[in-house]
């Protein structure tokens, strides 16, 4: 029985072959990347540009150099964030941004840097098309995407948003959606990409990056050694080497790599999750924070209790039957003040590929009888 | 001895990618340190005979890469 629904916070299980590939790792191979030229350097080096290679073609980005790797998501939208000449801009997000995107911006904006605007929404979140083509947005110096929500599971249509935006970038932080979701960023026009690699890619926690369709465009965040152009004080211009500063995680990046290798297909349908949601939206007490009919939905959703705060059916849900749920406000603060459960949060349930109709049952077994008892 | 030459590349990806590249063309070469003469770079380049040269020229430049040849004997 699989109790855990927290994937979102990060998956789990992982595939098998992730800890056999990362104790391989650390047990027979070794190697570190591209500092010299021996046989155990090479094959290390050969790894980290399989997985690099991977990513680009779940991403639909022909050029695997424009993947860089980074510690998560959060770094991989602060590298962004503070690479691009902002300076006197507007940047438009969506009303239910991570506070990987708010907490960056946020500063900048205090600083005076920036001034934040938000995009017109639909009561679920998901950003108003109609009313997109009547925004005039002067002075946007980049919009920023919440791809698929971490507390509603909402996604956003990226596509017509990046064809709307013309030439102002679109960042999207993709932490969410990848792994769960077809990509074709190259064909979309999505100009920078955020991604993590413990959740929907099933890799271990520590490893992440971006896309960037024009990286020279971003000033690095961080600066070191790059195993290249060494006699030099300055950066390699060359992607990816310009934001690979430092060894990077290497335990990380074979993780992942067997992690994307590996991604088992899901056991459950959309109907099956759509049923949950709606025996979830039948039950007394409870309300569902998810999509409108005719949006697409992620396998997350959050739902509060009239009675029972987010934290009390967390604690019910572990003492009593072992399920394991994130409460509260699951760091994203302005989604919440979009839904109207701010400052209370939300209790959250996060679907794995893993999970079954049985695992469904048993949780649904539990919220019926939370909603009898209370 | 067979005259040798290196290939050196931007950085370590291009020399996995070329690598391959010339391996699944039947090219005998080899991952080697940059030469100091050459660089006191970090990373690595490909070492190949020196007569494979021009057929490595055309090859790698047909798949768009970037690269310089030395010799090194």
């Amino acid at each position: 029985m699989n109790r855990y629904f927290d994937n979102a916070g990060t998956s789990f299980p992982k595939p098998k072959e992730v800890s056999e590939a990362i104790s391989d790792y650390l047990v027979n191979v070794g190697g570190t990347y591209g500092r010299a030229a021996y046989g155990r350097a090479f094959d290390a080096t050969a790894k980290v540009e399989a997985c690099r290679d991977s990513i680009a073609e779940l991403f639909g980005v022909s050029d695997s150099s424009k993947i860089a790797f980074t510690a998560n998501s959060t770094m991989a939208l602060n590298t962004i964030i503070k690479g691009l000449p902002l300076k006197g801009k507007t940047v438009w997000v969506t009303p239910l941004e991570h506070n990987a995107v708010m907490r960056p911006l946020t500063k900048l904006q205090k600083a005076g840097v920036l001034s934040i605007r938000v995009l017109p929404a639909c009561a679920d979140g998901v950003v108003d098309l109609k009313q997109l083509k009547d925004l005039k947005p002067d002075n946007a110096g980049l919009f920023v995407i919440n791809h698929q929500s971490n507390v509603s599971g909402v996604v956003q249509p990226i596509a017509e948003i990046a064809q709307w935006a013309g030439d102002i970038p679109v960042l999207v932080d993709g932490s969410q959606s990848v792994g769960y979701r077809s990509l074709q960023l190259e064909a979309w026009g999505i100009d920078y990409f955020a991604f993590t690699g413990h959740k929907g890619l099933m890799g271990p926690t520590g490893i992440g990056g971006f896309y960037a369709s024009n990286p020279q465009r971003l000033q690095t965040l961080i600066e070191g050694g790059t195993g290249s152009m060494s006699d030099s004080f300055e950066m390699p211009d060359e992607m990816p080497d310009r934001f690979q500063s430092g060894t990077p995680n290497m335990v990380g990046i074979i993780g992942l790599l067997a992690g994307m290798e590996n991604r088992p297909q899901p056991s459950l349908s959309a109907q099956d999750v759509a049923d949950l949601i709606g025996f979830v939206k039948s039950l007394k007490g409870f309300s569902v924070i998810g999509a409108l009919p005719g949006h697409e939905h992620g396998s997350v959703f959050s739902f509060v209790h009239d009675i029972l705060t987010p934290s009390q059916i967390a604690r019910i849900f572990y003492d009593e039957y072992g399920l394991e749920i994130r409460s509260g406000l699951h760091c994203a603060p302005a989604a919440h003040s979009f839904y109207g459960t701010f400052p209370q949060g939300t209790a959250r349930i996060a679907l794995s590929p893993y999970h079954t109709t049985r695992d469904l049952s048993y949780l649904c077994d539990a919220l019926e009888a939370i909603s009898n008892r209370y | 001895m067979i005259p040798r030459s290196v290939i050196i590349f931007k950085n370590v990806r291009l020399v996995i990618k070329a690598d391959k590249l010339l391996q699944q063309n039947g090219i005998v070469c080899k991952i080697v340190p940059v030469p100091t003469f050459i660089s006191s770079e970090c990373g690595m380049c490909i070492e190949t005979a020196a007569n494979d040269c021009s057929a490595i020229t055309r090859l790698l430049t047909d798949k768009g890469f970037v690269f310089d040849i030395r010799a090194v004997d």
